[in-house]
């Protein structure tokens, strides 16, 4: 027999290819590494939320980090600010211009919707703690050492207004271009009749220990606060009496907004208290889909009446209007 | 009369005397072999010059080691807030806390003691442990816990799951001497205790894995000597022999006293894992022998004379084998370069034992097999099949496709040089343990563990401040929350932690547990009045895992769901790049401690030396046989089959997602020696049988069909024992070092047969035909 060396040739080396493919055969699945498409992180902190309209709403929070949302909250992009102090409090009162007020004075101005944020100078070192504006001239920021500032002008320049004792101021809600309310340390609410001029003490009829974190005013005559322990105390008279709500919980809490009956407020340990009668029965919103134990810091009622919530550990909770389910929007889902 | 034909007459002659030597110095390294311990000495795993070690070993003790425990307790039912998971979870940290070697410092559980939430009162501010000395019982008490730990993020989603079914207990260990196997052995009594039908107990950390590693030692074991048998059922086929089935396991046997004996000689340890390298040399010490049996039958046909068949067929193979062993000691001795102390010990202790061979394999093979008074009978295998084939095969590498063959061999190294230099993976290249298979215990405890928290791999980046109380300044912890934070931007970290989220805290705790004061104050004096507040209010060693007590150095401790070598390799660079790019003025970030950091050295060192060690061992093989054959073209033919084998290993490595590491690297490393001995064979028969017919043709043809049907038969019984390991191991690495191991024979074995032969066929050189 003629031994064929050709086809030997030919069978040997298709014998060693397909040994080398069997072995490929057996390569691994490549590891998943897709990101959650939230671009939150677990080590993010919201301290302030604000819409415009049901679609813009914009958040800020730790390290200057803004983030803003297009689609009513659905999807979030990165704002840059190029700052790295922690932001405190922001207020649009369009979908062009907005301002957030944080550490050490600083105060950040955009009005192309947070493409570009600017600084803008009042000369202090003391945190701001809260910021509204009324109109895209007029608003105020408060803060630590009851500093209190205002600007009519869009924030190209401010004035002090502040009070003279040293308490934190941690909120402030203004209804039209004089009058506004500010609220902080030792129960401590001052309002305002000549856009900032004078301010005078509403008496709360709270102990002095407590402190008030937010304050929210639909119109000139009905109001809330909230600080801590719990703490919800309302009035229907402008903040001549305000009456202190039972809440039956201990938690601070942190923020508070109001929409003709409906309210809501939030606190740490996930709290979230939700009222259909302007504020005298307040029920914790419970969802059996969904619990945070998180710190909440921060909420707005956004045009549609739906709410964003934000808070501790890169928390965001969209809460639809309709049944109040809660939409998770948290790193928590993270797989 | 030539050399080796001397070497071989002297060593028959006196046969008696160095029998008698070789039975004593087996007896004496057989007698040391009791001072051989098996342990792994984790010291020796790390290059101790590397930088990062450097700071792994300085920080070790003060921030933790690379050697973690992680327990975690999860409920099916239910989360862990009552009062039956909670006692288990007391209990575990009550009793992981008595293991020997167990840092106290480093020791962490919602149930220690130091773990402790920042409580304000009208005294001011109290440290108090979130859940010791006693569980809470009540609903209120219960209802506190969760909003202690949820408000907590050193806690919430590090020590507790953030869908609040799972605990985490993670212990340290010290790393001077650890033992593996007790703490293995403790850890599982004490979680099979607490384990229920609604309680599971996940342990995963290095401690865990490498006691893995040591409760499949006897299977391992086990293994090896079912492929002993295996390969000595194919020496009776082969030979028809139990006597000619025997010598070539003697010499396996003896070999083994000997390199175990110089081991125990040395005062060294034996690590569990390389038990595939002794094992490959011992395989190598049966290869020489079943060549010497193969020569002797054929010198005996002719010479019909035991003694003289033993002189012959000692004389023919001594060349060979002579340059076999040395190229495959100096092969082995070559790792020593690698700044590894288990590298060196493996290349000192091998290297000895690969160079024992020649009186193991080649020398007493043909002494016993002078004593044999009824030599075997070969005649029947001699017109075999395989002999048929290979006769065939001879034909075909001098014939026209020669060219065809060299042609695709050329392009075929070249396409691989280029792949494998690309494909390759340094370090691990799979998640969890490449040591286990994915569905084994630990990599499924691995998995649920990342699942479930940031992360089992710890890297520990040191901030080393200038002078003592550095870490009051804002400045710097400030840089350290936003290292924190970008490199959690990366998809591998599951988690950061430092001393910047402990100062936040207690200013959060200070200032009404207001979240807008979870910040990094600005000034040193407020960071220092925190850090006063906190220790009126605490107990020493609160921030153990944070800062030293004179506040000059941190750390920062990433959590990584895995240690693949891309996953490494990525974090340090992030890490470089951010450190390059936020240099501070009273301190430094120093890389890298923790499990990471230390398998970053490693892997540095492995990709450093990994190519200067092929290449060098490529050196020496080309330079033994250039000086042996006095030919570079001798050198180039043997070191480019050899190449040739190795790079196709290395290109089914890459394939099959196998990382060149500290484990995988010293068999790839010795396994580029292993065909050296097939070729040499090979070709000093070719060049004998053309002193003898005058023509390279049949020179070959007969070469192949004797010194190759015997590497033929040695590479398959090797193959035949070894490939086994792939399919039964239930460790993974010996599984795969198995499958590697058999390729590189086997393409060793087409290297010898074919290659060799085609090479020389057609370039007919001078050191073959003068």
């Amino acid at each position: 027999m003629k031994f064929n060396y050709w086809a030997l040739t030919f069978v040997f080396w298709l014998a060693i290819f397909s040994s080398c493919n069997r072995a490929e055969g057996d390569k691994n699945t490549p590891h998943d590494s897709s990101r959650d498409s939230l671009p939150f992180s677990f080590r993010d902190k919201f301290y302030g939320v604000s819409s415009s309209d049901p679609q813009n709403i914009w958040m800020v929070g730790h390290l200057g980090k803004v983030f803003h949302s297009s689609d009513g909250g659905m999807r979030w992009e990165h704002q840059i600010t190029n700052v790295q102090e922690p932001l405190f409090e922001v207020d649009f009162v369009d979908s062009h211009n907005g301002w957030a007020v944080g550490n050490l004075g600083l105060i950040l101005h955009t009005s192309d919707g947070g493409k570009t944020w600017k600084r803008q100078v009042f000369e202090t070192d003391k945190q701001l703690y809260g910021v509204d504006f009324v109109d895209e001239d007029t608003g105020w920021a408060v803060g630590y050492y009851g500093i209190i500032i205002n600007t009519i002008d869009g924030g190209s320049s401010w004035q002090d207004q502040s009070i003279v004792e040293d308490i934190a101021l941690n909120g402030v809600s203004f209804v039209d271009q004089n009058t506004g309310w500010v609220v902080g340390e030792f129960a401590t609410i001052m309002h305002t009749k000549d856009a900032g001029k004078h301010w005078e003490k509403q008496e709360t009829g709270l102990g002095e220990g407590i402190t008030l974190f937010g304050v929210h005013f639909s119109n000139s005559l009905e109001g809330l606060a909230v600080g801590m322990d719990g703490t919800i105390i309302r009035t229907t008279d402008g903040g001549v009496h305000w009456a202190n709500q039972k809440t039956g919980v201990a938690q601070n809490l942190f923020s508070v907004k109001a929409k003709k009956k409906f309210g809501i407020t939030v606190g740490a340990s996930g709290t979230i208290l939700i009222t259909h009668d302007g504020g005298t029965e307040w029920k914790h919103l419970v969802s059996s889909s969904f619990r945070t134990y998180n710190w909440l810091t921060c909420l707005d009622i956004i045009g549609n009446g739906h709410v964003i919530v934000a808070g501790g550990h890169g928390t965001m909770l969209r809460l639809r209007k309709e049944d109040f389910n809660i939409s998770l929007r948290s790193p928590e889902n993270r797989g | 009369m030539s050399w080796s034909h001397k070497i071989a007459k002297y060593v028959i002659d006196h046969r008696f005397t160095i029998l008698l030597g070789t039975i004593f110095i087996t007896l004496f390294l057989g007698w040391q072999i009791r001072r051989l311990e098996m342990y792994t000495n984790f010291d020796d795993l790390l290059p101790q010059e590397h930088p990062y070690v450097k700071v792994h070993n300085q920080f070790r003790d003060l921030f933790g080691g690379a050697n973690v425990v992680q327990l975690v307790v999860m409920v099916k039912e239910g989360d862990i807030y009552n009062p039956n998971t909670l006692t288990k979870i007391q209990r575990l940290t009550n009793t992981i806390q008595k293991i020997p070697g167990v840092n106290y410092n480093q020791l962490f559980s919602i149930s220690h003691r130091k773990i402790k939430n920042l409580q304000a009162s009208s005294w001011g501010i109290q440290a108090k442990s979130i859940m010791w000395p006693n569980i809470p019982t009540t609903k209120a008490e219960m209802k506190k816990l969760k909003d202690v730990i949820y408000g907590d993020e050193t806690v919430y989603g590090i020590l507790v799951s953030r869908d609040g079914k799972a605990a985490l207990i993670s212990a340290t260990f010290l790393e001077e001497r650890i033992n593996f196997k007790g703490i293995f052995k403790d850890i599982n009594e004490m979680c099979d205790k607490e384990q229920d039908s609604n309680t599971i107990i996940y342990r995963t950390g290095e401690p865990m894995l490498y006691g893995w590693i040591y409760h499949y030692f006897g299977q391992m074991v086990f293994i090896s000597v079912i492929t002993v048998f295996i390969m000595l059922s194919l020496l009776f086929f082969y030979f028809r022999s139990f006597l000619f089935m025997l010598i070539p396991i003697t010499a396996g046997i003896i070999s083994c006293i000997w390199g175990t004996g110089f081991a125990g000689l040395i005062g060294s340890n034996f690590d569990p894992l390389i038990l595939v390298i002794p094992f490959l040399i011992t395989a190598r010490a049966i290869s020489h022998s079943v060549q010497m049996l193969e020569r002797y039958t054929e010198e005996f046909d002719q010479l019909q004379d035991v003694k003289k068949a033993s002189i012959a067929s000692l004389a023919g193979l001594f060349p060979p084998g002579l340059l076999g062993v040395i190229t495959d000691g100096a092969g082995i001795l070559i790792i020593a370069i690698i700044p590894i102390p288990i590298m060196q010990k493996l290349a000192y202790i091998c290297g000895f034992w690969a160079f024992s061979v020649i009186f193991s394999a080649v020398f007493l093979n043909n002494m016993l097999l002078s004593y044999l008074s009824n030599p075997v009978k070969a005649h029947e295998i001699k017109k075999t099949l395989l002999e048929k084939a290979l006769k065939h095969l001879g034909l075909w590498t001098i014939g026209r496709g020669r060219w065809v063959n060299l042609g695709i061999l050329v392009l075929l190294i070249g396409v691989l040089s280029i792949f494998t230099t690309k494909k390759l993976t340094i370090g691990d290249a799979h998640p969890g343990s490449p040591l286990l298979w994915p569905d084994s215990v630990y990599n499924m405890s691995a998995d649920i563990v990342n699942k479930n928290f940031p992360g089992t791999d710890e890297l520990s980046i040191v901030v080393e401040g200038k002078k003592p109380k550095t870490m009051y300044s804002s400045e710097v912890l400030k840089k350290m929350e936003e290292f924190q934070f970008y490199l959690e931007e990366s998809s591998d970290v599951g988690g950061t932690l430092s001393l910047a989220d402990v100062v936040s805290k207690i200013n959060m705790k200070v200032n009404e547990d207001n979240l807008k004061w979870a910040v990094i104050p600005a000034t040193t004096e407020a960071i220092a009045q925190l850090f006063w507040v906190y220790t009126n209010g605490g107990d020493p060693g609160d921030f153990d895992r944070y800062v030293d007590y004179n506040n000059q150095y941190s750390n920062i401790i990433a959590f990584f769901k895995d240690h693949r070598g891309d996953t490494i390799r990525n974090a340090i660079k992030r890490a470089k790049d951010f450190i390059a790019q936020n240099q501070l003025k009273d301190a430094k970030f120093e890389l890298a401690g923790g499990l990471i950091g230390i398998l970053a050295a490693v892997n540095e060192v492995v990709a450093t030396f990994s190519e200067q060690v092929r290449i060098l061992i490529f050196v020496t093989i080309f330079l033994f046989c250039a000086i042996t054959y006095r030919s570079f073209v001798a050198g180039f033919i043997l070191t480019f089959s050899v190449a040739l084998a190795d790079f196709i290993s290395v290109a089914v490595m890459a394939y099959k997602d196998i990382g060149l590491n500290i484990n995988t690297l010293p068999v790839a490393s010795v396994g580029v020696g292993i065909g050296i001995d097939y070729a040499l064979y090979v070709v000093s028969r070719i060049k004998e049988e053309f002193a003898i017919t005058r023509d390279i043709g049949s020179a070959i043809v007969i070469g192949i069909s004797t010194s190759g049907k015997a590497v033929t038969f040695t590479a398959t019984t090797l193959i035949g024992g070894i490939i086994m390991w792939y399919f039964v191991s239930s460790v993974r690495f010996q599984a795969e070092m198995g499958f590697l191991l058999s390729l590189l024979m086997f393409f060793n074995m087409l290297g010898a047969i074919i290659v060799v032969p085609t090479l020389i066929s057609i370039f007919k050189p001078t050191f073959i035909t003068r």
